[in-house]
């Protein structure tokens, strides 16, 4: 956290104005509504390599090690009964809700008695039925299989929508997570930090986000969006790697999810990162559309949000109540 | 190639009337106490009411018929030579001039002949004059070329403290920026907030907004030709600046009196002399400075050569005790040669080189990374006059060009314990070859009409050892989902010297002055230009560590066509001079980007480039008060500029972010007394371009803006008025020496000028969305710098 303080620093004399940045007033004209969805079709899907893992000739890890950890997992981790105890739990559901004014400052409002049609490979399989306590949420009952192709057929606002399809992935699976006490890797101040152990599923083209809940609690700062590609990891062991980045307090518990997901769900939630999180500095680029992949086809213009489908992998750690006795480095 | 023969049909013309029986006068004009050679000084032989201008050197020729006349050499401000020659041959007079005593309680706008505006062929043309620059209240009160241009009609900017310049609607990689013929890449220093121009260093600027002559080329916009001084021929001489965070010193003088001189100027400033009290051991071993090192040798060889040698260093250095740095820079070096042929035939072969460079690191316990790119470039060229006679005087010449571009090079490093692993990723180096010829004539019909036209014929080879990609449809970009990423399915190696691309084109140029009477007169203009090498930068303002690209494979060179029409009327004696010009200009293949371009270290760029065209048209207006204690100008430009590309804003026109519609600056300059000056300057602009939001979505407990209407909206006005006194303390007149005070105050009102306005979910609570106001310079900023000259 230091060197970015310095970098505020430099950034602070290049400005030499002193306070450069202040919240304004300002009179947007209103808008209509349009759909918005939001939603992740998924299973505990792993890929499981045919053989040992051979990280780098380095280390090898038996392909009994990678089973048994598998196994603790989905033991250790109820994924079905983690929705209840969180504030927020995007997974085998779809919610729709709709646009609003920018400066609206309440809850997006819900699309309730809509018609959702989960199509696989071009077939219906399942309607989906809104939550009687939840409204604007729809849940799939489906499961889906690794390979095939998915979008939904929405009836809503008085129009029709579709998304593009989608394809399936499996995930290579989270084999432990961990707190690791240090430097990490953007901050220089002692603590403890996230570790991940998992790996890349060889063969380019992959793409993974992760999500971290703090005690039961999403957290949802788009800063803290967390992604990656397999470019130039293709096939790595990836082992201590600290996705999160943010400090863990002592005694919190932290679960992650990991999820592979298409490169467009990739890019769409990079985008809602770098358009909501990395803004105001005098260098931004322009303003981007932020495109999902659910389109109006009454209107032929694209509407908002994103269906997404991929295998997940949890794990979590709780983090120790005390700062081990070793000198930060 | 019409144009082409017509133009040689000129020639031929011209030529037939060299055979005639005629005497040429030629020479240098140059400045009494220095010895500069002057430019734009007036030589009239006063029987024939013909004359003409010095050139860039200071050199002058005129052919006439054979006889006794009265020839004047003029300069605004300085005392008027006139002698009876009789010409019965070729004569070669170099004349110096001095300060008009009677002149000196006034103040010089402009260095030029009083009724040079309406006079010369030349339309959308600038003239900066230095000691007027030094005048114009300034941040922190360093005189500043760059500034001072954004306070002229049609050059607008982003926003305060953004780098670089806007003319009539151009980016700021259009404009070429020329310091003794050399290209600079970058202009500012510390992201745009000062230029890298150090004034004492500089004698002459001009700003080519259209009607650009054809012996430049390269770029879309603008010329902006800066040249240094040469250094004093007579005296040794000392001038130099102590402002709070800069200081700056000039020194010059004769090597050989009146043969060879000197100057090297230095500038520095020292924002971080205060590091070392810091008790944090980070900032104290830290470093956050820039720095200027001008210099220039000339030698007067004999009346026929002279030479010139002229230098540029300058570096923004910021080193967070190596955790963090960034650091870029020009260099620049000069070598020309001037060479008389004949009395009528004036040449200049320069040899150039320049290259911009910059780079970024840091440095964690565990992880590092150093980043590098620069443009590199060597250059040829060769400038030739030829004084036909008193109505035409004919330029051509040629320039090669090599570039060496090498958009980016990144070294990283992971350490694992005592395990350390390096690794390096460079995007590919790309050399090219530029060539260009040109040809023009200006010729005076009659006392009342004068033309100025000519061809460049331009050509850019992008050459190898390399490889370019091939994708599906060759096509990097999909038609049909734009935003898509498309991947190569094919590579093409190309060996060294083996010719990736070639691009070439004809740019026509042509200019014409009526002068309607004593007072007034109009004149029209119409320029094609090519540009081969292209900023590439996606953000509001660029920033110093941008990459350039030549034109290639998938990367066009942009063109741009422009017409202008003017009206120049004088009033008062040349005390006033007022100017209305319209302008229309069409670009063609401009660069855009993908939305979330990923620019750096990218070896597949091109499928992250769209390509578009534009347009810009506008109204300038400017009234210029050039004698008196009073003396300054008010202008307005009406305009605007707007971008066309398929694939954003559903393909529909928007405005570029420099799009200022209403552009109002006043400059005023007034002596108190013969030592005192207040100085003032206020600018109004439209607020720039911007995208609001037009709604907001929820996503994974997220709201974020829903952006549909690319720079749908603008930003609130600015508007901003400085101040400055400027005391002289020790008389120059009784003692060899001056010392002056200047002190002043930036953004006199504190005006909140609005940079960017950006939008964000609350921290707490993302249901509540804010609207944010980042503002640079909000407050007033005083300054105190005391100038001396010795």
């Amino acid at each position: 956290m230091k060197h970015l303080t310095y970098i505020a620093l430099f950034v602070g004399l290049c400005c030499l104005t002193i306070g450069c940045q202040e919240e304004i007033d300002l009179d947007l004209p209103p808008t209509d509504p349009e759909l918005v969805i939001e939603g992740y079709l998924t299973q505990r899907d792993y890929y499981i390599p045919d053989s040992d893992l051979d990280c780098f000739g380095q280390t090898i890890i038996p392909l009994s090690d990678i089973k048994l950890a598998v196994a603790l997992v989905d033991a250790f981790i109820n994924i079905d009964s983690i929705e209840a105890e969180t504030d927020y739990f995007p997974f085998n559901k779809v919610r729709l809700t709709t646009t609003a004014d920018y400066f609206s400052n309440s809850a997006p409002p819900p699309v309730s008695n809509a018609s959702v049609v989960l199509y696989e490979d071009g077939v219906a399989v399942e309607t989906l039925e809104e939550d009687q306590d939840s409204p604007g949420t729809y849940r799939f009952t489906y499961y889906p299989i690794v390979g095939a192709t998915y979008h939904l057929e929405i009836q809503a606002l008085g129009s029709f929508y579709e998304t593009k399809p989608e394809v399936y992935h499996d995930v290579p699976p989270l084999l432990s997570v961990t707190a690791n006490y240090g430097p990490n890797f953007i901050q220089d101040s002692c603590a403890y930090y996230l570790g991940v152990q998992t790996f890349e599923k060889p063969g380019s083209g992959d793409f993974y986000r992760w999500m971290f809940y703090v005690n039961n609690k999403y957290d949802s700062r788009p800063n803290f969006i967390a992604t990656a590609n397999d470019d130039g990891i293709d096939g790595f062991c990836l082992f201590g790697l600290d996705v999160y980045g943010d400090e863990l307090e002592l005694g919190d518990t932290v679960t992650v999810f990991q999820m592979r997901s298409t490169e467009a769900y990739f890019n769409f939630v990079n985008t809602v990162r770098s358009q909501t999180a990395f803004v105001g500095g005098p260098f931004d680029g322009p303003p981007a559309p932020i495109t999902g992949n659910l389109m109006n086809l009454t209107t032929n213009k694209a509407a908002y949000g994103f269906f997404g489908v991929g295998g997940i992998s949890a794990n979590a750690v709780a983090v120790p109540d005390t700062i081990p006795s070793v000198t930060c480095p | 190639m019409r144009l082409i023969v017509t133009l040689l049909f000129s020639i031929l013309f011209i030529g037939a009337g060299i055979a005639q029986n005629k005497v040429t006068i030629s020479g240098y004009v140059k400045d009494l106490e220095t010895g500069e050679g002057m430019i734009a000084a007036t030589v009239l032989i006063k029987e024939l009411n013909a004359g003409t201008v010095t050139n860039e050197y200071g050199f002058y020729s005129l052919s006439v018929d054979p006889g006794t006349y009265t020839v004047e050499w003029s300069f605004i401000g300085f005392e008027t030579v006139s002698e009876t020659i009789q010409l019965t041959s070729n004569l070669t007079r170099n004349t110096e001039i001095g300060f008009s005593q009677a002149m000196l309680e006034e103040v010089v706008v402009t260095g030029e002949r009083e009724d040079e505006a309406l006079t010369s062929v030349e339309m959308s043309v600038e003239k900066l004059d230095i000691a007027q620059v030094k005048k114009i209240p300034q941040l922190l009160g360093e005189a500043d070329i760059i500034r001072s241009i954004q306070l002229l009609p049609g050059v607008t900017t982003v926003g305060e403290g953004a780098t670089g310049f806007n003319v009539r609607g151009g980016n700021i990689d259009q404009n070429l920026i020329l310091l003794d013929e050399s290209p600079v890449f970058s202009s500012s220093h510390l992201f745009g907030f000062f230029s890298v121009f150090n004034a004492d260093a500089i004698k002459d600027a001009k700003l080519y907004k259209g009607g650009i002559p054809s012996k430049y080329g390269g770029r879309l916009s603008s010329v902006l030709d800066i040249r240094q001084k040469e250094g004093n021929q007579k005296k040794y001489s000392a001038t130099g600046g102590l402002g709070l965070l800069f200081s700056r010193l000039t020194l010059e003088g004769p090597i050989v009196k009146d043969k060879a001189s000197f100057i090297v100027s230095g500038r520095r400033s020292y924002f971080d002399i205060f590091f070392p009290f810091a008790p944090d051991e980070t900032i104290k071993d830290s470093r956050l400075y820039f720095y200027d090192l001008n210099g220039k040798v000339n030698w007067t060889i004999n009346d026929k050569n002279r030479v010139f040698v002229a230098g540029y260093f300058g570096d923004d250095v910021f080193d967070l005790d190596g955790l963090f740095r960034t650091r870029w820079g020009n260099r620049t070096a000069t070598l020309r040669w001037n060479h008389l042929f004949s009395e009528k035939l004036f040449s200049n072969f320069s040899a150039i080189y320049s290259k911009y460079s910059y780079s970024l690191g840091f440095e964690q316990d565990a992880f590092g990374l150093e980043w590098k790119a620069d443009i590199e470039n060597i250059s040829g060229k060769a400038d030739f006059t030829y004084f036909a006679n008193p109505n035409n005087k004919v330029e051509f010449g040629f320039q090669n060009t090599y570039y060496y571009f090498s958009p980016g090079a990144a070294e990283a490093y992971f350490e694992t314990g005592d395990v350390r692993d390096t690794f390096n990723f460079k995007v590919r180096s790309i050399p090219a070859f530029e060539s260009a010829l040109y040809l023009s004539n200006e010729q005076k019909i009659g006392t009342r009409l004068t033309l100025a036209y000519g061809v460049r014929y331009s050509g850019f080879a992008q050459l190898g050892a390399g490889h370019v990609y091939k994708y599906p449809n060759d096509q990097p970009i999909d038609p049909d989902n734009p935003s898509q990423n498309v991947t190569p399915i094919d590579t093409i190696q190309y060996d060294e010297w083996d010719i990736v691309k070639f691009y070439h084109g004809i740019e026509p140029r042509f200019s014409v002055n009526f002068q309607i009477d004593e007072f007034s007169s109009v004149k029209g203009s119409y320029n094609r230009m090519r540009q081969y090498i292209h900023l590439i930068s996606n953000t509001t303002a660029a920033t110093p560590v941008d990459i350039y690209m030549p034109a290639g494979e998938y990367i066009k060179p942009g063109l741009v066509d422009q017409i202008g029409l003017g009206y120049f009327r004088n009033f008062r004696a040349n005390t006033y001079e007022t100017s209305v010009e319209v302008y229309y200009k069409y670009f063609q293949d401009l660069v855009d980007y993908k939305d979330e371009a990923e620019l750096l270290l990218n070896n597949t760029l091109e499928t992250e480039l769209y390509t578009g065209d534009g347009q810009a048209y506008g109204l300038e207006f400017q009234i210029k008060r050039k004698r008196g204690k009073l003396t300054g100008w008010v202008s307005y430009t009406l305009s605007r500029v707007e971008r066309f590309v398929a694939e954003i804003n559903n393909g529909d026109p928007y405005p570029a972010n420099w799009d200022k519609t209403h552009d109002i600056s006043i400059v005023a300059s007034y002596d108190i007394t013969k030592r005192i000056n207040f100085a003032s300057s206020f600018a109004y602009m439209t607020g720039r371009p911007i995208t609001y939001p037009e709604a907001r979505a929820t996503f994974g407990g997220v709201t974020y803006p829903i952006y549909n209407n690319r720079n749908g909206a603008r930003t609130p006005a600015y508007h901003r008025l400085d101040a400055a006194m400027n005391f002289n303390l020790v008389n120059p007149e009784k003692k060899n020496y001056s010392i002056d005070l200047a002190t002043g105050v930036y953004n006199v009102y504190g005006r909140k000028n609005p940079y960017s306005i950006f939008f964000q979910q609350d921290e707490d609570n993302p249901e509540i969305t804010k609207a944010f106001r980042l503002s640079i310079y909000a407050i007033p900023i005083p300054y105190l710098t005391i100038n001396f000259k010795f």
